[in-house]
This record gives C-alpha cells, sequence and structure tokens, in this order.
C-alpha cells in the first residue's frame, strides 16, 4: 500500500508529528507558591491589561465586561487583579438609614466615616437605654413633683375662686347653685332651703321679680364661667407640657451633649442628633407611659418608639480595611438593589427605616462589583436597574413593582445612595456581542472588554510557566503533587484539550478536573505522588463513563448494521469523517458517503440539503463542489452534469463543510469511474481551486476510523487522510501513535483535491501540460473526458439529436 | 373633728348628697371592730330638686356648652335617682374594698326622724357630717339614745372638679 501512495508522492506524517510529546518536567512544590499571578494567568496579558485599565480609569461607563468560556478562571483573576488597587484607594465612607422625623416614609441616608457607623449605632442604642432611665427619674424626683403640685394648685385655686365668688354673689342674693350630673340649676332659697312654687307664690312681687332678676343675671355669670373653664383647663395643660419639655430637655441634653462633641466633625449627624432631640422632648411622655393596655392586642410597644432613634447600618467598613471587592453569585433584584423588608403585625405587614436592607451594590460602593452576566441577565428586573443605578450614580432600594409604577400600597421610599463603584461583569462573549448589538446602553456603561485566550502558544517559557501553574492548582487543591511525567502528560493533554499541539488549553476548570481525578486514581492505589499512569487513567475512565454512544456507533459498523466499509474499493463512495459533540465529551466516526453522477445542467444537488437535515455550512461546502468542478476540467464546454451527493445512513442532522473533500472525490470517482478504497477515510475541507483547507476535530475523526478499524482488525492498510494543514493540531492518543508506529495504520496529510484523490484511488492525478491536457491515464484526464462527454450528450439532447429525442 | 375612741359594733353613717365620703368613711372605717362589724348608711334625700323643679322658670344650664333648658319635675327625679344610685355605688365599692357588710337605707328628707329606727342600743354610733344640726331634724337627731359623732365635711364648692 505504501508503495502504492509512494507513486503518488504522498508521504505518511511521521509519527512524531502525530503527537507533541512533552518531556518530564521537575516542579519544586514551592516554585509554585512564589508567582501564582504568572502562572495563573498565562497568556492573558491582553485581558489582565484591560481589566487593569478598566479599574484604574476614574470616569464615569469605563466598567468591565469581562468575555471568556466559562472555566476559564475569569473570577479569581479579576478579584486578584482588583485586591491592589482596592488597598490603594482603602475602605469606603459607611452608610446608614436613620429615621426621617418629618416624613418617616423617608428614610434618610447618613454618611459616617469608615468604622464609624457601627460606633454610632451602638452609641445611639446606649443613648435610648439612658434615655429611658433618665427621663422617668426626672419626672419621678421631689423636685418635679413639687412643680407639678404648685401648678395643679394654682389652677385649682383659680378655679374655686370662680365658683365661690359665684356661690357668695348667689348666696347674697339668696339663691341656691345647684349641681346636677351634668350641669348646674339656680333655684332661689328661703330659710336656707330650696322652695317649691307654693313657697315662691306666697312671696310678695317685687320679691319674686327680684329673684327672677338675679337668676337671669347668675346665669349669665354662670354661662360665663363655664365657658371660662375650659381655658383654664387648657392654659394648665399647657403649662404643665412646658414643664414637661423643659425637664425632659434637661434629661436628655445633659446626654445628648456628649455625642455632639464626639461627632462635632459630622455636621450630617448633628443636625441628626438635633432632631433626636426635638423629638425626644416633644414625645418626653411617651417614656412615661406605664399603664396598662385595655386589650391584649392593644398592648403598647414602647420599643416602636425608641426604635425610631435607632440607627440601621446598611454598610459597614472596617477604617483600615481595603475598598470591598464583591462577588454577589446570586444577582437577584433584592440581591443586587436591596430590599425593604416587612413583619406581619395584627395581619398587616408593616415596615420602617429599620427594615431596609442593603444589596450587593451597595456593600461593594466605594469598590468593586464582580457579577456573572448570565446570571444578571436571567434574573427578572436585573439588568434594567443595574443600568439604572451605573446611570443615575444613585442606588435607589425600591421594589420592582415600585419601579414599574405596579404598586399602589403605601411603603417607604428611602433616599438614594449616592453610587461610585466599578461593576466587572464576566460572561461569555455571545452574550458580550449580543448586549453590544441590542443594548444601546450597554456601550456606554461597560466601555471595556477583557477578552481571555483560550489557549496560550505552547512555547518552551509557556510549557514551563504552565507546569508551574498546574504545580500551583494542585497546592491551592490540596492534592497529591505530581511527578515530573505526570506533570508532562498533563501538558500533553491540555494540548490535546486546545485541539492543537501548538497551543495549552487555559480552561481552568477542565484543568482542576483532570488534576482532580488523577488524584483519585493516584490515591486507589495508596501512592504519595500522582504518576503519569494517573493522569492516563484519569483520561481513561472520563472517556470511559461517556462513551456509550460511541461505543454503540462502533457496535452498529461491525455488526454491518451502519454500512461501513474498510477493505475493498468502491466506485462513487467514500469513508467520511464526523465528530458527535456530547458537550463534555466528543468523539468521531466514519460515515458513507456516496455520489452519483449522470447528463445535467452543471447542478449537485445536496440530498441532505434538499431534506432539510443539512445546515447552512454544509450546503455552502457542497455548492462549492460545483464550483470547483466548472473551474478545474473543461473550462471550454458548460458543465454539463448533475451530481448527487448524500451521507448514508444519517437520520441526524448534518453541518459543517469539513466532508467536502470527500464529497469531491466520491463525486470524480463517479465521473471517471475509478473507485475508492474503503480501507481509507478522508476529512478536509476545499476550495474553488481544489485547495485542501483545515478542519475542526482532526484528532477524534482519526482515532473515530482508527477505532473502527481496530475492531475489524489492524493490518496496516488502513489510513486516514487529512489536510496538512492539521497536521500541527494533532495530538492523537498513544494508542493510535503506536499503532502507526508499528505500521498498523497511516495517516496522510494532503494540500489539494489531486493529491487527496490519488491518496484515496491510488491513481496519479495528473497536471495540465503545455497543451493546457491533462496526461493520458490519470484521474484528471479520464474526469475531463467524461465530462466532454456529457456536455456534448447534453448538446446533442439540446439540438434534438439525441436518443431521447422528444424526451426534453 | 370630734372623736370617739371607743369600738362600737354598729355604726350609723347618716348622709346626704352633699356628703363627702373623703371624710365620713374613714371615720366610720374607724370605728367599726370586729368579725361580724356592720355599717349601716342612711342616705336623707333632698327634696330641692322637687322643689326647684316646681318653679317654671328654673332652668338647668350644661356644664359643656353653657346652654339652659327648662328644669322640670321629671329631670329632678332623674337627678334625684341618679345622686342615690351613685352615692350607692361609691359606698358599695368602698364596703367591697374594705370587707365589710353594708347596708344601705334611703330616706325622704320628710322622713329623716326616722333615723332612730335603726338605733338598737346605746353602744351604737351614729356618724353624720355636722351640717346636719343645721337641719330641721338635727332636734330629732340630739334625742337619740347612742353616741353622735358629727364630722367636718371638706368643704364642697359647686365646680366641675368636685363634681
Amino acid at each position: 500500500m505504501a508503495g502504492t501512495l509512494e507513486r503518488t508522492g504522498i508521504q505518511p506524517v511521521p509519527v512524531t508529528e502525530l503527537r507533541t510529546v512533552c518531556p518530564p518536567i521537575a516542579i519544586e512544590p514551592e516554585s509554585g507558591r512564589k508567582a501564582p499571578a504568572a502562572s495563573t494567568y498565562l497568556g492573558q496579558k491582553r485581558a489582565i491589561d484591560a481589566i487593569r485599565f478598566g479599574i484604574g480609569m476614574k470616569h464615569d461607563g469605563y466598567n468591565v465586561f469581562v468575555l471568556g468560556p466559562l472555566g476559564s478562571a475569569r473570577h479569581s483573576l479579576v478579584e486578584e487583579l482588583a485586591k491592589e488597587p482596592a488597598r490603594a484607594k482603602g475602605a469606603p465612607d459607611d452608610w446608614c438609614y436613620i429615621n426621617n422625623f418629618s416624613d418617616p416614609e423617608r428614610p434618610r441616608a447618613l454618611r459616617l466615616p469608615a468604622g464609624k457607623g457601627a460606633e454610632f449605632r451602638d452609641n445611639m442604642r446606649a443613648l435610648i437605654e439612658e434615655i429611658q432611665l433618665a427621663i422617668p427619674a426626672a419626672f419621678e424626683n421631689d423636685e418635679y413633683g413639687n412643680q407639678l403640685k404648685t401648678l395643679e394648685a394654682e389652677t385649682q385655686k383659680e378655679v374655686e375662686g370662680l365658683w365661690r365668688s359665684l356661690h357668695e354673689e348667689a348666696a347674697q342674693e339668696e339663691i341656691a347653685l345647684l349641681q346636677t350630673p351634668t350641669g348646674y340649676v339656680l333655684a332661689p332659697l328661703g330659710d336656707g332651703k330650696v322652695i317649691d312654687d307654693k313657697e315662691f307664690d306666697k312671696l310678695p312681687e317685687e320679691k319674686r321679680k327680684k329673684i327672677k332678676r338675679s337668676i337671669k343675671r347668675l346665669s349669665e355669670e354662670l354661662k360665663a364661667r363655664i365657658e371660662t373653664m375650659p381655658k383654664l383647663h387648657k392654659r394648665h395643660r399647657e403649662r404643665v407640657r412646658k414643664m414637661d419639655r423643659d425637664v425632659t430637655a434637661r434629661a436628655v441634653s445633659v446626654l445628648l451633649e456628649e455625642l455632639k462633641q464626639k461627632y462635632q466633625a459630622l455636621p450630617a449627624v448633628l443636625d441628626y442628633l438635633d432632631e433626636v432631640q426635638r423629638d425626644i422632648i416633644e414625645n418626653g411622655q411617651e417614656f412615661r407611659r406605664t399603664e396598662e393596655p385595655s386589650l391584649p392586642f392593644f398592648s403598647y410597644d414602647s420599643t416602636a418608639l425608641f426604635a425610631s432613634y435607632e440607627v440601621n447600618l446598611i454598610v459597614s467598613n472596617e477604617s483600615d480595611a481595603a475598598a470591598p471587592i464583591i462577588y454577589e453569585p446570586n444577582p437577584s433584584y433584592p440581591n443586587l438593589i436591596g430590599k425593604v423588608e416587612h413583619r406581619a403585625e395584627m395581619g398587616a405587614l408593616l415596615t420602617d427605616f429599620r427594615l431596609v436592607r442593603s444589596g450587593a451594590l451597595l456593600q461593594a460602593n466605594g469598590g468593586y462589583l464582580v457579577l456573572d452576566v448570565h446570571r444578571v441577565l436571567g434574573r427578572p428586573f436585573v439588568w434594567e436597574a443595574l443600568k439604572q443605578a451605573l446611570l443615575t450614580k444613585e442606588v435607589r432600594i425600591e421594589s420592582p413593582a415600585e419601579t414599574l409604577g405596579f404598586a399602589s400600597t403605601t411603603t417607604l421610599k428611602p433616599e438614594p445612595i449616592p453610587l461610585d463603584l466599578k461593576v466587572l461583569l464576566i460572561g461569555e462573549r455571545w452574550l458580550y456581542f449580543l448586549l453590544s448589538m441590542y443594548d444601546k446602553e450597554f456601550g456606554g456603561l461597560f466601555k471595556v472588554a477583557a477578552d481571555f485566550d483560550d489557549d496560550v502558544e505552547r512555547s518552551n517559557n509557556n510549557v514551563e510557566a504552565y507546569a508551574q501553574l498546574i504545580t500551583e492548582r494542585v497546592r491551592e487543591i490540596e492534592l497529591l503533587p505530581l511527578s515530573a511525567a505526570a506533570i508532562a502528560r498533563v501538558i500533553e493533554q491540555r494540548a490535546r484539550h486546545a485541539d492543537d499541539s501548538e497551543r495549552l488549553s487555559m480552561h481552568m476548570r477542565s484543568l482542576d478536573d483532570l488534576l482532580l481525578q488523577s488524584d483519585y486514581w493516584a490515591r486507589q492505589r495508596g501512592v504519595d505522588q500522582v504518576a503519569i499512569e494517573d493522569v492516563a487513567e484519569a483520561i481513561r475512565q472520563r472517556d470511559s463513563r461517556q462513551d456509550r454512544m460511541q461505543k454503540k456507533i462502533i457496535d452498529a459498523i461491525t455488526r454491518n448494521t451502519l454500512l461501513i466499509d474498510t477493505t475493498g474499493e468502491c466506485v462513487g463512495q467514500v469513508n467520511g469523517l464526523a465528530v458527535l459533540d456530547l458537550g463534555e465529551y466528543r468523539f468521531g466516526h466514519p460515515v458513507r458517503i456516496t455520489a452519483t453522477t449522470r447528463v445535467g445542467k452543471g447542478d449537485v444537488v445536496d440530498i441532505e440539503r434538499e431534506v432539510k437535515l443539512g445546515g447552512a455550512i454544509h450546503s455552502k461546502g457542497v455548492m462549492i463542489l460545483s464550483a470547483a468542478l466548472s473551474a478545474r476540467y473543461a473550462p471550454d464546454v458548460p458543465l454539463s452534469l448533475h451530481g448527487n451527493v448524500v451521507f448514508e445512513q444519517s437520520y441526524g442532522g448534518v453541518d459543517g463543510d469539513s466532508a467536502s473533500v470527500a464529497e469531491l472525490c466520491a463525486l470524480l470517482s463517479s465521473i471517471s469511474g475509478v473507485p475508492i478504497r474503503q480501507n481509507f477515510a478522508v476529512t478536509g475541507s476545499v476550495n474553488q481551486f481544489g485547495r485542501v483547507q483545515a478542519v475542526g476535530g482532526i484528532n477524534e475523526k482519526i482515532e473515530g476510523f482508527f477505532d473502527v478499524c481496530k475492531e475489524r482488525g489492524l493490518d496496516g492498510s488502513h489510513a486516514v487522510v487529512i489536510p496538512s494543514d492539521n497536521v500541527k493540531h494533532l495530538m492523537l492518543t498513544e494508542e493510535v501513535v503506536e499503532s502507526v508506529h508499528k505500521k498498523l495504520f497511516n495517516v496522510y496529510a494532503v494540500r489539494t483535491i489531486d493529491e487527496a484523490i490519488a491518496a484515496l484511488t491510488g491513481m496519479t492525478a495528473g497536471e495540465r501540460d503545455e497543451n493546457g491536457e491533462f496526461p493520458a491515464n490519470t484521474l484528471n484526464r479520464l474526469v475531463e473526458d467524461k465530462l466532454i462527454q456529457f456536455a456534448g450528450r447534453r448538446k446533442q439532447f439540446s439540438e434534438g439529436t439525441g436518443d431521447d429525442k422528444g424526451h426534453k | 373633728m370630734t372623736k370617739d375612741t371607743s369600738n362600737a359594733r354598729r355604726v350609723m353613717l347618716a348622709l346626704n348628697e352633699t356628703s363627702s365620703l373623703h371624710s365620713l368613711w374613714p371615720a366610720a372605717m374607724e370605728h367599726l371592730s370586729g368579725e361580724h362589724a356592720e355599717l349601716i348608711t342612711v342616705f336623707v334625700r333632698d327634696d330641692r330638686w322637687r322643689r326647684a323643679a316646681s318653679l317654671p322658670f328654673t332652668k338647668e344650664v350644661s356644664r359643656t356648652s353653657g346652654i339652659s333648658i327648662n328644669f322640670t319635675l321629671q329631670r329632678a327625679e332623674e337627678v334625684d335617682r341618679d345622686v342615690v344610685t351613685r352615692m350607692q355605688g361609691q359606698l358599695k365599692q368602698l364596703a367591697t374594698d374594705s370587707k365589710i357588710r353594708l347596708v344601705f337605707e334611703i330616706l325622704a328628707e320628710h322622713e329623716a326622724t326616722r333615723i332612730s329606727e335603726f338605733v338598737r342600743s346605746e353602744s351604737d354610733l351614729l356618724i353624720a357630717p355636722s351640717f346636719f344640726k343645721g337641719q330641721p331634724f338635727y332636734s330629732e337627731l340630739a334625742r337619740l339614745n347612742c353616741e353622735i359623732l358629727f364630722v367636718d365635711a371638706k368643704e364642697v364648692t359647686t365646680g366641675p372638679e368636685d363634681y
């Protein structure tokens, strides 16, 4: 077989290029500790520079969107990079919510220097306790009691004086002032007794008239006194109240003076303390309430009064701490913006300023807030609320229903708090591009994109750094140390994960998984160091856990349910290679591609597309085939071919153009009648000029064909033809490499469709000579002759001289 | 206040609607003793309401509004009943608080001399407000065969604070 290919000039890929082996790398465990950043963030200079720039920019809108795949350690990098600027910034101010005495539904925000918030809250608690003792004590002392008695006596004296004078006046005129339950009656007296009508009638006329006049006059006097009474009582109450206020003020001012001295540098606090003082003086009597409630559920809650002087500390920072770096893993609306909680009381939901809760925005205020963008977008109202906060540069704690105007119940409207923070959104690239395209505000708010690389160049320096990274991860996760060979094996696997022998994957989650699983298998063996076989076992076991579908397909092929020939030759039939991606696991397998041709109008029908099983890229690949045929063969005659290309026994969707080389080879075989070797499989895309181009999943594809051939028995005839541009991506399994080394399996790399068809048929493709003709006995000559023949036949049909005249 | 220090088994408390219990009740309590101590209160009704109401020009002036309405006989009876009820209620409450048995008797003004009917022995004690001395029935009281203690009541003024 090799001899046949040698006639075509196509050489197999050297064994050394099938898998770029990493030499053992010994790393001292301690060396990983020295520079974690240098290794962990290997190859992410662009992203690091962008994040540093975003963090360093003080202007509005320079928030950062960190792009990259999940599991690429973006969170730890962001937090690491923010640490130093956070230390330099220092702790931001504390924030409290306090009672708004003039409008309790609108709690006021109070700003205090870092560390002072908790102190002020504790000071106010102590003050309340002191006041609860001091005010009753001030009212219980003898001085107050004496003053109150004096006031009462004065008022009583005044009242009694008024009534006594009336009594005396009435008595002088022999009139009695009688008191009924609801009023007074003036009645004439005779011998000290009230006289009745008979006695009155016996009185002289003049006397009777005099009595009536007296009663009338005294009635007016009586009414005047009755009108005076409420005024006297009101005046008395006012005097008592004023005295109470004076007593309360004296008791409170002593206590508050100390606090005012302490916070004299903070005018806002002083203003608040003045308000507290005024309110306590106004409500001083509440501190003295001791009466029992009339009903149990009407119990008087004295704590409610004292609570109005409490301080709700919603953001607290240590004075010597760094600026906060907050990562909110669940950025729901309340967790991000904050919320106003309620407590159930007698079946009603009540709230006050003490139940205002801060969200991550306020917790990170003055520092850095890290959010996962997919979580932000996935939770209702959060994205809009985040943008609103960043645009207005303030946090307004209100429920989404209020924000949207759906709520009609009265609730708190806490004073907005100024916002000054840097938001670092972490998300996948497609989300960044989606937001850039559809959200007009996004670009203005997130001006810095930090794009994480998926992989890093596999240079000597980077391999060394990657080994350090592995050591660092092992130390951090507290795993068994890796031997030098094991580290090398891990690095090889990282190249395989990157689908490129010249690059190393920076997907940290999958690296951690490999290290963890290698550690597990090492511990199963009872050793204290992870060896290369433990890493290999981890990879094998991981594949084994997920390869059910792969095994099913191989089984179907070996039992000829899925028809794949691995021996013999066939015209118009070729083994293509497909990859199935199952998320965390993907594998390749051969697919039979067939082509049929006849005279036609120069179109190649993609049957997958016709039945809507083919994707757009696959259809594009097939259309290129027509162009390639037209460009390469019989340029002077119209392409008079009708070709059909199909993926046999394919019942799912097909996409991608990686089968276009196989499809073109099947077409050329069908046109020329030259059979294709079935012990070969081919992959690659082709352009209009016949240039074979690189495709993805190259390792899985080769291994997929290898597995089928292995099942049927490797004999050295089996081979895979791949684009030469894919050679650098080869990181095949040791088993495949070993088989190639033993000449049981082969991999050929081709640059052109001529090389590919030559490899598959064993027949030289042939190049045009100086006359523009393909040499005789070459595949291309056969193809061109056939196409010219098709064109002639078509011309005959169009002129009506063909065999099928009358059937145009 | 004159005070007899001797203890009496039966104490009679004579009072009318102008009497102040602030003075009379402590005096009665001071002289009650023994497990079966009994207090007989004799309320002497005042006819002044009916007499005042018989006059066609007498009016009642409201304490709160100052509005005056005719003071009729019907209203006089209401006031009288109210006064008696209130006094009886106060006495009952005081008796309950002091854990003593209480007898409450009502006499019309012209029946005041019937107080003598409640006196059984010389050891009985009659406590009465000192202003009873000026009443027509005082001569009857003076002839009673028992000790009489007149108590100076707090000076009564007619005002809203004292009603």
